[in-house]
């Protein structure tokens, strides 16, 4: 009888990812454990003989458990079951393997606007994540060079483009690999290169704000931007985590980002509050760093206008030489 | 060349005992001249020599030691700033004691000091001492250069003793009055008095110059005599007392000092394409480097000069100010980019600070921006600048600063050049005034 519209089998993994699915023309398949069902089911827990799903004489399509001593258990009533009917979709689990069963008939939700991602999409999702990888490890790779280049006051060394070349990148696909793991012992799927593309997209994003950040302080004169950087990348280091449970699994996204969200301001607090002395070091070195002339896009102060600055810095130097001494200050071995 | 002030380390030894010589009767008025011999004059000085230590009160042990000189029969002594230091700033962990020639020994107390000039005045316990006179001609600066002198004190402890040398007049180059020794001093001998053939005081033993032989530096009597008739300091001593008195006394003389370098101005130096400022004033030593001859072949020439006043006050130990600095250093590419030039600058040319010193300072509060002084003048227009300017508060002296500021040249992709001048132990205003003027005469040439 082939009169019946097809339908489909999907094997899902435990967090509902599919694992393989396949197309049924027949009226009737079995599936279980033994070599003589029509679907193979390797877990130890299900059956030889399982699960049989066949249509009736009215065409309705039928689940029926053969019998088997783990019986099958509905997820969507969440309870055992010797017979279930196919509605358009039915699904189930067996042992520790999740059978979906869906007819031709079954409507999926239009597709998703790219200009607004919602639970589940990521914007990786549409280069493929195997492009979307080799992309940014090498605009990663290019950018560090690039800046290794520039910033090149001696003679040519291949060691200078060592790091940004080959450990840098090498670290990177260690950490994704290390996510693949997690990933690939939670769910069927490793998603190797979307680990690898996240921590790529990662790392040059660190290398970005660096450059960001140079450029601002030399270019609008604004130093105390310095100050928010490591703030920044904490929020980046936070979205990072972030982006790699997501791969994982993208059902608990509020709770994850309530999480990481939370930790990042702690370890924003915790820098904050460290930051008092860490800042007094750090500032023995005054450096706005350089940049050629022409990237300058804040018309110059006079002098006047520069000293009556400097005055303002009495009040709280005199607030300072109060308080009890923690570490250094400036003296006049500054030359070189 | 640095100078090391004379003797204020050194502790330890043993004092061997002195033998109490024969008292010559004082010194006459009349001004008639005593036998210009050694011998004569050890001698007829000795009773008037004292030993001046500076004691841990909690442990009665030796701090430092050095010398000093009766100035009247009541007990009136002078010797160095920087002998009595520690006793000044912290009179509750530190006393101060003095021995005789004969080897009697008593309590001192600080009644004024000078910090400029690195001498105190210090009141004996008891009096009835023979005593020094100040020599004319050195009061009235009139010494002949030559004349043999006499430094006497206790060198290293170990027991009164007289050393020959010649006066060779004033220092030259040097905004602090002193006079060149041409003669030994050893560490103890600070404080002790350097005599002219007369017996008379000619000067007060303060330093001598390492890396050097038998060149030494003495205070002028003039302003040992001008220290007797200062106003007192208050009883009882405070460390906060003693500091707020330095902080006032170096503000006023670092005020004669800027205002001093102002009136000298300063000459415009090519160097590249701009005209950088020097001062103009003698006081300043200068030393040049450069990288062109550095391994492997530099992409980028540096040359850099740097003009100090050699100017240090001794406050503490550790504590040394008073100086001013101006650097300079000129860059130009060779086979870099502007991207590569610019780095190349960054590194070379940044202001740091010491760590090690924040018992003393605060940590340094920064501004930074593009500043761009006046308009073009027909001649020499002025370059864009990126100047940055750090300053820390002293946290013993009220009102008083380390001030070091930065200026880079910001109009060229292959050359530049760094300007930094550094101020220790000045008024946030005598600083930010000079170095303002300094900026404006930081020029492009024409």
């Amino acid at each position: 009888m082939s009169s019946h519209a097809p339908f489909w089998i999907e094997i899902l993994d435990k967090s509902g990812g599919i694992v393989s699915r396949q197309r049924i023309v027949a009226a009737a398949v079995s599936v279980g454990r033994g070599y003589d069902n029509d679907l193979v089911i390797d877990d130890l827990f299900v059956a030889p003989a399982q699960l049989r799903i066949a249509f009736d004489e009215e065409g309705a399509l039928w689940l029926e458990d053969l019998g088997s001593p783990n019986g099958t258990f509905d997820v969507i009533r969440q309870a055992n079951v010797k017979r279930l009917l196919v509605g358009d979709e039915a699904s189930v689990r067996i042992g520790h393997t999740g059978v979906r069963v869906r007819r031709a008939s079954f409507e999926v939700p239009a597709a998703l606007s790219l200009d607004a991602p919602h639970a589940g999409y990521s914007p990786l999702m549409s280069i493929g994540y195997g492009n979307a990888a080799a992309g940014m490890m090498t605009a990663f790779i290019a950018f560090v060079a690039l800046s290794t280049w520039l910033s090149q006051t001696s003679e040519f060394k291949l060691a200078a483009y060592l790091p940004g070349g080959v450990i840098f990148p090498l670290v990177v696909l260690g950490w994704a690999g290390i996510w693949t793991l997690i990933t690939r012992l939670v769910t069927a799927q490793g998603q190797f290169f979307r680990h690898v593309a996240l921590a790529f997209a990662f790392m040059l994003a660190l290398f970005v704000l660096d450059l960001a950040a140079d450029f601002a302080s030399y270019a609008f004169a604004w130093i105390a931007l310095q100050k928010w950087v490591p703030l920044v990348v904490w929020a980046m280091f936070g979205a990072l985590f972030f982006a790699h449970i997501r791969a994982i699994s993208p059902k608990h996204d509020r709770l994850v980002g309530g999480i990481i969200g939370a930790l990042v301001l702690v370890a924003i607090a915790v820098h904050v509050s460290l930051r008092a002395e860490s800042d007094r070091i750090q500032a023995q070195r005054i450096s706005a760093k350089l940049m050629p002339p022409f990237m300058q896009l804040k018309s110059p102060v006079p002098p006047e206008q520069f000293f009556k600055a400097t005055l303002a810095l009495k009040p709280k130097l005199d607030e300072e030489r109060k308080k009890e001494p923690s570490s250094g200050g400036l003296s006049l071995s500054d030359f070189d | 060349m640095r100078f090391l002030v004379a003797c204020f380390t050194f502790a330890g030894a043993a004092v061997a005992a002195m033998a109490a010589t024969p008292v010559v009767p004082p010194v006459a008025t009349t001004g008639t001249a005593l036998s210009a011999s050694a011998e004569a004059i050890y001698r007829d000085a000795k009773p008037r020599l004292l030993q001046i230590r500076t004691l841990l009160n909690s442990a009665s042990q030796k701090s430092s030691t050095g010398s000093g000189f009766l100035v009247n029969a009541d007990g009136l002594a002078i010797t160095n700033y920087h002998v009595v230091s520690q006793h000044a700033l912290e009179p509750q962990t530190y006393r101060m004691e003095y021995v005789s020639a004969d080897g009697t020994r008593g309590n001192l107390k600080l009644l004024a000091f000078d910090v400029i000039n690195d001498l105190a005045l210090v009141q004996l316990d008891r009096g009835g001492w023979t005593h020094f006179e100040f020599d004319q001609r050195a009061l009235s600066g009139n010494l002949p250069r030559g004349e043999k002198l006499f430094s006497l004190g206790n060198p290293l402890d170990i027991g009164f003793a007289v050393m020959e040398g010649n006066y060779s007049g004033l220092v030259e180059r040097s905004y602090s009055e002193r006079i060149h020794l041409s003669g030994p001093m050893n560490p103890g001998m600070s404080g002790g008095p350097t005599l002219a053939a007369s017996s008379r005081i000619a000067g007060v033993n303060v330093a001598k110059a390492i890396f050097a032989e038998q060149v030494s530096f003495l205070v002028p009597a003039k302003y040992a005599a001008a220290l007797m008739s200062r106003p007192r300091l208050p009883e009882p001593l405070t460390g906060k007392l003693t500091r707020a008195e330095i902080a006032r006394q170096l503000a006023a003389w670092q005020n004669g000092l800027y205002a001093a370098l102002d009136s000298k101005g300063f000459k415009p130096t090519p160097s590249g394409p701009y005209l950088v400022p020097e001062s103009a004033a003698e006081w300043f030593t200068c030393g040049a480097r450069t990288n062109a001859d550095a391994k492997p072949a530099p992409r980028a020439r540096s040359d850099s000069s740097s003009c100090s006043m050699q100017n240090w006050l001794f406050i503490a130990g550790d504590l040394f100010t008073g100086n001013v600095r101006i650097s300079r250093n000129h860059f130009k590419a060779l086979d870099l980019n502007s991207f590569q030039f610019a780095n190349f600058v960054s590194q070379s040319a940044r202001l740091s600070g010491d760590e090690s010193n924040a018992k003393r300072f605060t940590a340094p509060a920064c501004h930074e921006d593009m500043v761009i002084a006046g308009e073009p003048d027909g001649k020499a227009s002025h370059p864009r600048l990126r100047v940055m300017w750090c300053a820390s508060a002293y946290r013993d002296l009220e009102g008083l600063y380390n001030v070091s500021m930065m200026a880079v040249t910001q109009d060229r992709n292959d050359e530049a050049v760094a300007m930094t001048l550094s101020m220790s132990g000045t008024t946030f205003e005598n600083a930010s005034r000079f170095a303002q003027r300094f900026i404006a005469e930081l020029k492009v040439a024409p």
